[in-house]
């Protein structure tokens, strides 16, 4: 189904906006941003925030005022410990009657170097976690516009699992084929036209494979599923070499 | 007694036990978990703390748990699952809820702690009440509306409003929910306030928080936004 916004909130594009981290994303995070608003057509009576948002934890910062350029530096962010899974929304509000003007959501810091963390820019971020309450080794973690693929912290570092054959010709297909069924059970945009969505970036990667877009009319979308997994999984080369593997008596 | 965390072997533990209170051979509790052991490690302070807590008011166990938090000087108290789930652990014979002589523990979320997942840790009868009471402890008078009732009762109101981090962060959204549902006078919650009106306050609020930033507003201009099935629990001079 197309959406439509009714809003009249703008969209603030992920080129406009920098937020750029002084440290390392293990260290208490001390960040660098600045908003490019020239085109937007925005009051210049309108206040500029940032907020920040990991798992319980909360932040919110104000920029400053509307300006073709609203910058501000060195923005220590004592309510989280480091910047893992940390992301942040930039919203442009008319603080005398709380209207949202513009935003920009689920945006991820840059290193140092301005460089995004490698484990964001993919399309399905790994993080360890603590998942005895759920008797699971991993799952998939939603919040808002994002996936999750969290790993039991227990099985050691998070580099070490992703690496791992297990990982990449188990774990990863099923997780992907997961969202993706999350995705296609419920109403999606077929015009993919929000970056942003969830689903569209999940439609677009599977668009990008060779797996066409599924059809909004179809009974079901198992035959989809099943084809945009089988690209995964070419993808992730893993298969033969697994059957290798295991055709040596790894099973115990 | 001293206070304990509980190590993942003691959450796990505890799981298995509150598992089997669901089934017909149910576990005895798992007294390790009340000791130094592998289950268990000593952070201090004198359990005592948690048997003088009013159990049967959310707004001062949570007021109570906010003092015993620093009295045991935890640093990132929201984080501790193991802290949380220990003193859940504790109280559990007055927490669970029984009938026909059998304890009913309900979900596992109100008693082992998820500080990475926030749809799970607003269901935990204390950690939940407690962060929310260390986050606006500066309008407690306003929590009341939220933290009436026993600990064990949430009640619709608090499952419908903490269920939304963004909602349950904002003190302006603290002070309009004071506005709309509690009775000034008589120091009460307002009839309705915790069945339909909850759910449809909920439902509004998700539409107009694409539209307003309600943190940028004050309580009563929240109030002024919602819809004509609201105005008999606005209070603009009538």
């Amino acid at each position: 189904m197309k959406r439509f916004n009714y809003t009249g909130r703008k969209k603030i594009l992920r080129d406009d906006i920098s937020i750029r981290l002084r440290g390392e994303f293990s260290e208490k995070p001390v960040v660098d941003v600045s908003v490019e608003l020239a085109d937007y057509k925005l009051s210049s009576e309108s206040t500029v925030f940032l907020e920040g948002q990991s798992k319980t934890r909360f932040s919110r910062e104000v920029l400053g005022k509307v300006s073709s350029s609203v910058r501000k530096n060195a923005i220590t962010l004592k309510e989280f410990d480091d910047a893992d899974g940390l992301s942040f929304r930039i919203k442009v509000v008319d603080e005398s009657g709380g209207l949202m003007e513009a935003i920009a959501e689920n945006i991820k810091p840059h290193d140092k170097e301005n460089k995004p963390d490698q484990n964001h820019k993919s399309i399905l971020p790994v993080a360890s976690a603590d998942l005895s309450s759920y008797g699971v080794l991993w799952r998939v973690n939603y919040i808002d516009q994002s996936a999750t693929l969290q790993i039991e912290q227990g099985l050691g570092s998070k580099d070490q699992v992703v690496r791992s054959l297990l990982f990449r010709g188990f774990i990863l297909p099923a997780a992907m084929r997961q969202i993706l069924a999350k995705i296609v059970s419920s109403e999606w945009d077929t015009e993919l036209s929000d970056p942003d969505d969830l689903s569209t970036r999940w439609l677009l990667f599977a668009k990008q494979l060779g797996a066409g877009t599924p059809d909004e009319n179809a009974e079901d979308h198992e035959d989809w599923l099943d084809d945009t997994v089988r690209l995964i999984s070419s993808r992730i080369n893993v298969r033969n070499q697994i059957i290798g593997e295991f055709d040596s008596g790894v099973w115990k | 007694m001293k206070f304990f965390s509980l190590t993942g072997q003691g959450i796990e533990s505890f799981i298995q036990y509150l598992d089997s209170l669901k089934t017909e051979n149910p576990l005895p509790f798992p007294q390790e978990l009340m000791v130094s052991s592998e289950y268990a490690k000593e952070i201090g302070g004198d359990a005592r703390w948690l048997d003088a807590l009013d159990l049967t008011d959310r707004l001062k166990t949570a007021k109570g748990l906010d003092e015993i938090v620093h009295k045991l000087g935890l640093r990132s108290a929201e984080r501790d699952k193991g802290f949380w789930t220990w003193c859940s652990a504790y109280l559990f014979d007055k927490l669970c809820k029984s009938s026909g002589g059998r304890y009913k523990p309900g979900e596992l979320a109100i008693w082992v702690a998820e500080p990475d997942n926030w749809k799970r840790y607003y269901r935990h009868y204390l950690a939940s009440i407690w962060q929310v009471y260390a986050a606006h402890k500066n309008i407690e008078d306003q929590l009341v509306v939220l933290l009436k009732g026993p600990v064990n009762t949430p009640g619709e109101l608090w499952g419908q409003i903490a269920a939304n981090q963004k909602l349950i962060t904002n003190p302006s959204m603290i002070g309009a929910i004071f506005h709309l549902f509690w009775d000034k006078k008589n120091n009460e919650r307002k009839r309705g306030a915790g069945g339909i009106y909850s759910r449809r306050l909920s439902q509004v609020l998700k539409q107009f928080e694409r539209t307003y930033d309600f943190y940028a507003m004050q309580p009563d201009d929240l109030v002024r936004l919602l819809p004509r099935e609201f105005e008999k629990f606005k209070e603009f001079g009538i």
